[in-house]
């Protein structure tokens, strides 16, 4: 029997199948490439200066759960010790969800890692919508559209918080104070970040694409005005 | 009229016009101005009409305290003149007018009084009771405020949101507040300061009294741009709060301007504790036509010379009750105004120092004198100022008359918090009795009035809410300058005990010689006399609590804020009771009225999409709601379906089934979970089987259904109704609590899109996309496959048959979802492929008698009412089932509801889903569905009855009764069991 990881991914060595994201942004794909049967926008027309908002929907993301879950290491990466704590490392970033549970993302540069084959991990690649918030006004955006403490100045980043924005459960990683994650249920992924351009565009909120959030990420990029 | 020289106070660029109309004339305003304060400097004296009299009505204070000042601008009622900042092109017309706001025809009501005494709408044209609506009708068109015009245009974009975290919240952006935000404000502490004026400052920003070497306004002005620089303070301006509610949530709306990209916005803070330093708000005097336009309060003649550089009349006359007031009929005489008398309600007590002033600038001041009436008809042309027993009295011309009953504090924003309030003899006013433990009060709230002692409190409230933060002094601080910290609220605390507190206030309420008062407003919202206040008394509604709701007191837009002191001081005059023996009634949110759209927010939906939602659009796909999700619910503009059934029955269908349930359950004691929750034997699971069961609620009743299916070692795979997908979860875990079982549970709703293919050709079409052996015999009905479709897509294939025909339901992963559905649909042309959506859907089972939880089922149904009994394993008690103790309790029960089929007769037409089963006037339940069935070529149905509607097995007989638009129709059916197409199950097993 096979892992709900493999579901939906293509069996035989045949090349891949397209895939759809659940977010479909108005803007001109000004670049992209196919990876893994994805389009994945790296540019977009438009993007302004920031804030920027960034569709991660492809990135591999998975959910590991074990009762003695602190006695492991999925893919190699420590288990944060308290729900809500964040490690990121090699490109991942785990999150402390509750008593037995984390979720993995992949954040960084090249391919994710290959799902082990273990009973513990579930492929959630297609679970959830994947969204970044990123530039300097990022906290003036996930004020208009959430009422989370996602910056409070006592709490060390990166963290996680669970919980509503725009009525949506969300799962969202503060990576810093000009950028965050947030993961919803794919269902809601295009009218979420419908909802966010919406509610945001005093702060003219750009879709961008993933480059952006590469940058970013490499800490070269432009962050965004001020 | 010309302004005023601008002076440091003015907040007007005078030299900058903004050009508006008003009732369809050419104004011109200037950058800064309020729409109240440009009107005034252009003449406009009646702003409307009240509310119920219609008599004129004009600026009277410049907070949006009050329904006087509200007026109509671009189409939209109700907004506030004094509060509303002035902006080119602006078309502002007046409220509650038929004709010119001079000369209204209405205004003729005003002379009808007599005829509206207290309560004549609850007591009056209600017999006979028929006519009522007819008056009622009538009298609403001629009361009331703005009309809404639909048709001006109405931006969504420009609403908006903000919500705030902060450790302190400061309502009120005076000196005080100011001074508590940066007292609490250090590193680690975010505070938040609201401030419903666009300039912080409070009453001091327009003082130019010296106190200790500086000018009033130079110390706020200094303060504002301190807390402007702070890190950890930020400042809201133009802020009104509406609410502190529970757990410190502060609330309230922003003005913005074309800038701010809204025009107004809902933010909300919470906070861990609260400072408020809403400052005092001015008592109406009551005396006779206190409401005529040119009677005003203090402040507001005071910032409009000030502020706005606004000439608030050319000659005036005080009668007032505090200092504040002498200080600025003092200021106003040094800007020009030709101050006739101040009349000082007080006989002593006023400020020696403000007196000799007025005496300096040549003004009369007469302690103990009141006005007792406005003169003029349309607007302020003289007062009468009479000795407070009446017996000296005095006329003065004017077309300025600044009139209030001293001071109160503001208590709106801490009435809200849950303050409590008691009356003080020596202020005359409703002061705090306690606070919550995380609430603060500084300012003039608390009664202060010496400039120093505001301040003082000021800092001392953010000190005392810094160390409540941190848990009482010696405890753990956030920062690190604890000691610090400590030494200055042990210094401040001691230096406050030195300062001036509250002084005097004034106790009158009314002004002398007020006869019946018929004419002397207590509540200018809403028309409320002091002859109504009587009238109220000596119906039984006397006290505050009932003349509140009895004479319309407080009732309006300002709500208790402004009348609600002088109707609780009324009451204890009329009816002999000392004041401190009476409440002040609650001061309910909004303390100021927002409009309804900036509550409402930004008008956007939060919806689930499936991941065929662009699919099923191309193909014409009509959306509705279902639950989270939107769902095609049909395919054509026959809301019928009769095409898409018909090609499930004859060819093959496409459904896009994605929001059903959909979860991996893992772990050693998986299986006793699903054993806990399941209502059947999970143990008996087959591999490559899908098992069908349902899960009850501890009242037996059936809340769920679906299938699950082993996927490996303690792995499994079920699927839910789509309703219960969101619930599930914690529905295992609710029902597992105390058993320490170690499995783990997985949501995969979303991660997988189910497609459903069915039709006597869908083997033949799924054989295309797969090389799986589909033959009856490698994978039969309620067979679980793993296939691979299309270029290699890997699939959960389940042989299944809700809509009665050979099906199968095909699991992939949501993001290759498009592309297997296209693949279906390439193979399928030749097959008359067709999507179909939930309503063929739901027509197409409810033939074959498949239940849906919550259409054949509810509250008062069990498993074995609808007939499902077979999937409870009865001999099974070691589980504890969910819902087995209920089932075996009730299972013997007489007459319960049961659900049963039935055909409608011949000729009895087509009832409606929901519609009654009756006998006579006893109702025996409902329909749950009912179509009517191309394939069977008659209206079916099923329905809930009591079982005595069943028989004893003979033909029975049901009787529908519907009322559709009044008319009755009874509709006669049979009933017959509930298997109405293929009741063999030949098809689905083909």
């Amino acid at each position: 029997m096979k892992n709900v990881s493999e579901v939906g991914a293509p069996v035989g060595g045949k090349a891949r199948p397209p895939r759809r994201s659940p977010i479909q942004f108005q803007s001109v794909v000004a670049e992209s490439e196919h990876r893994g049967g994805w389009e994945v926008a790296h540019r977009l027309e438009d993007e302004g200066d920031g804030p920027w908002l960034i569709d991660l929907s492809h990135r591999a993301r998975w959910d590991y759960q074990d009762t003695a879950i602190g006695d492991h290491r999925p893919l190699g990466l420590s288990v944060p010790p308290n729900p809500g704590d964040v490690v990121i490392d090699g490109g991942l970033v785990i999150s402390r969800m509750n008593r037995t549970q984390v979720s993995i993302g992949h954040i960084g540069a090249g391919d994710p890692p290959k799902t082990p084959n273990e009973v513990a991990y579930t492929d959630t690649t297609d679970s959830h919508a994947w969204v970044a918030v990123l530039g300097a006004p990022t906290p003036d955006v996930l004020e208009a559209i959430s009422n989370l403490d996602l910056f409070a100045p006592g709490r060390q980043k990166p963290h996680l918080t669970q919980g509503p924005v725009l009525h949506v459960s969300c799962q969202v990683i503060t990576l810093a104070a000009d950028g965050v994650l947030m993961a919803m249920a794919r269902g809601y992924g295009q009218s979420f970040v419908d909802g966010v351009l919406h509610s945001t565009r005093a702060l003219d909120v750009r879709p961008a694409g993933e480059r952006r959030f590469n940058d970013w990420t490499a800490g070269t990029g432009n962050r965004g005005s001020t | 009229m010309r302004r005023l020289a601008p002076s440091p106070t003015t907040r007007v660029e005078v030299d900058r016009p903004v050009p508006f109309r008003w009732v369809g004339r050419s104004i011109e305003g200037c950058q800064g101005d309020t729409v109240a304060s440009a009107l005034w400097n252009a003449g406009v004296r009646t702003f409307g009409r009240s509310f119920e009299y219609h008599r004129p009505r004009g600026l009277f204070d410049l907070e949006g305290e009050g329904a006087s000042q509200l007026v109509a601008i671009d189409g939209l009622p109700n907004q506030s003149a004094g509060t509303t900042a002035l902006r080119a092109g602006m078309s502002v017309s007046a409220q509650n007018v038929s004709g010119d706001p001079r000369s209204d025809l209405y205004g003729v009501l005003d002379r009808f009084d007599r005829w509206m005494p207290a309560g004549f709408y609850y007591r009056r044209f209600h017999r006979p009771y028929r006519a009522w609506p007819f008056f009622q009708n009538r009298m609403r068109a001629l009361a009331g405020l703005g009309v809404l015009d639909t048709s001006s245009p109405h931006d969504d974009a420009r609403r908006s949101e903000l919500y705030l975290n902060a450790d302190v919240a400061v309502v009120g952006g005076g000196v005080s507040g100011m001074a508590a935000a940066l007292a609490a404000a250090r590193p680690g502490v975010r505070v938040c300061l609201f401030e419903r004026r666009p300039w912080l400052g409070g009453h001091m920003d327009w003082r130019v009294r010296e106190t200790r070497g500086e000018r009033l306004y130079e110390r706020a002005h200094g303060l504002a741009e301190e807390v402007a620089a702070h890190p950890h303070i930020r400042a809201l301006t133009a802020a009104p709060v509406t609410g502190i509610w529970g757990e410190n949530l502060v609330t309230g709306f922003q003005n913005g301007s074309d800038a701010d990209g809204f025009d107004e916005r809902h933010w909300e803070c919470r906070a861990r504790a609260v400072i408020v330093a809403t400052g005092t708000i001015e008592r109406p005097l009551v005396f006779n036509h206190n409401d005529r336009p040119g009677v005003m309060v203090s402040d507001t003649a005071w910032r409009l010379a000030r502020s706005y550089a606004v000439r608030p009349g050319m000659r005036a006359v005080f009668s007032v009750g505090d200092d504040l007031a002498l200080e600025a009929a003092v200021d106003l005489a040094s800007l020009g105004i030709d101050v006739a008398a101040v009349a000082d309600a007080r006989a002593d007590g006023a400020d020696p120092e403000l007196v000799a002033a007025l005496e300096r600038a040549g003004i009369e001041f007469l302690p103990g004198y009141a006005a007792s009436a406005a003169l003029g008809k349309h607007a302020v042309a003289g007062v009468t100022i009479a000795t407070l027993d009446g017996s000296d009295e005095r006329r003065f011309a004017c077309d300025l008359l600044v009139a209030n009953a001293g001071r109160q504090p503001d208590i709106g924003a801490l009435s809200s918090a849950g303050a409590r309030f008691r009356h003080s003899p020596h202020t005359h006013t409703f002061e705090i009795e306690s606070l919550p433990a995380d609430v603060f009060a500084a300012g003039r709230v608390t009664g202060l009035v010496d400039a120093e002692a505001i301040e003082t409190s000021g800092r001392r409230a953010g000190l005392e809410a810094f160390v409540h933060l941190a848990g009482g002094l010696g405890a753990a601080f956030p920062s690190t300058d604890e000691p610090s910290v400590y030494a200055e609220l042990t210094k401040i605390r001691a230096y406050s005990s030195e300062l001036p507190g509250p002084p005097a206030g004034c106790g009158i309420l009314h002004g002398p010689n007020l006869g019946s008062g018929r004419k002397a407003f207590l509540d200018f919202d809403e028309d409320g006399t002091w002859k109504n206040a009587v009238q109220c008394a000596e119906q039984g509604f006397d006290v505050p609590e009932l003349a509140k709701r009895f004479g319309n007191f407080g009732l309006g837009p300002g709500q208790y804020r402004v009348p609600g002191q002088n109707v609780a001081m009324a009451m204890a005059q009329i009816t002999g009771t000392a004041i401190e023996e009476i409440r002040c009634t609650t001061v309910r949110p909004p303390l100021i009225a927002p409009k309804l759209a900036t509550v409402a927010g930004p008008n956007h939906d939060s919806y689930k999409r499936t991941p065929l939602h662009d699919d099923q659009a191309s193909r014409g796909g009509v959306f509705r709601r279902a639950g989270a999700w939107q769902r095609a619910r049909y395919f054509s503009d026959d809301h019928t379906c009769r095409a898409e059934i018909r090609n499930v029955r004859e060819n093959v269908g496409l459904l896009d089934s994605s929001p059903l349930g959909k979860f991996r359950i893992y772990g050693p004691d998986a299986i006793h979970a699903l054993q806990r929750v399941y209502i059947s034997d999970m143990t008996k699971m087959k591999p490559g089987r899908c098992k069908y069961s349902a899960m009850c609620n501890d009242t037996g009743n059936i809340i769920d259904d679906g299938v699950v299916v082993p996927m490996g070692r303690d792995d499994y795979y079920f699927t839910t109704s789509s309703n219960r997908a969101a619930s599930t979860v914690e529905w295992f875990r609710y029902h597992t609590r105390y058993d320490g079982w170690n499995y783990n549970l997985v949501n995969l709703t979303d991660t997988l899109a189910s497609i459903n293919l069915a039709g006597p050709r869908a083997r033949d079409v799924l054989r295309k996309v797969t090389d799986a052996d589909l033959s009856n015999q490698a994978f039969p009905y309620i067979g679980y496959r793993e296939i691979a479709v299309g270029d290699g897509i890997a699939a959960r294939c389940m042989r299944l048959g809700f809509v009665g025909e050979l099906s199968y339901e095909l699991h992939v992963g949501a993001s290759h979802a498009p592309h297997v559905w296209d693949l279906l649909w390439s193979a399928g042309e030749e097959f008359g492929i067709q999507p179909f959506g939930l309503e063929a859907q739901n027509a197409l089972r409810a033939e074959k008698g498949h239940v849906i939880i919550g259409a054949e089922s509810e509250q008062r149904v069990t498993l074995l009412d609808i007939g499902m009994g077979w999937l409870w394993s009865r001999e099974d008690t070691a589980s504890k089932k969910v819902g087995a103790p209920a089932l075996r309790a009730c299972q013997d029960q007489p007459n319960r509801m049961k659900l049963v089929g039935f055909r409608v007769d011949e000729g009895g037409g087509s009832p409606q889903d929901g519609a009654i089963v009756v006998d006579g006037d006893d109702i025996l339940g409902f329909v749950c569905t009912t179509r009517y069935s191309e394939a069977l070529g008659w209206q079916f149905g099923m329905a809930l009855v009591k079982e005595r509607a069943i028989g004893d097995g003979d033909v029975a007989g049901l009787e529908i009764y519907e009322n559709l638009g009044g008319r009755p129709r009874r509709t006669r059916a049979t009933i017959v069991p509930p298997h109405f197409y293929d009741p063999d199950g030949t098809r689905l097993r083909s």
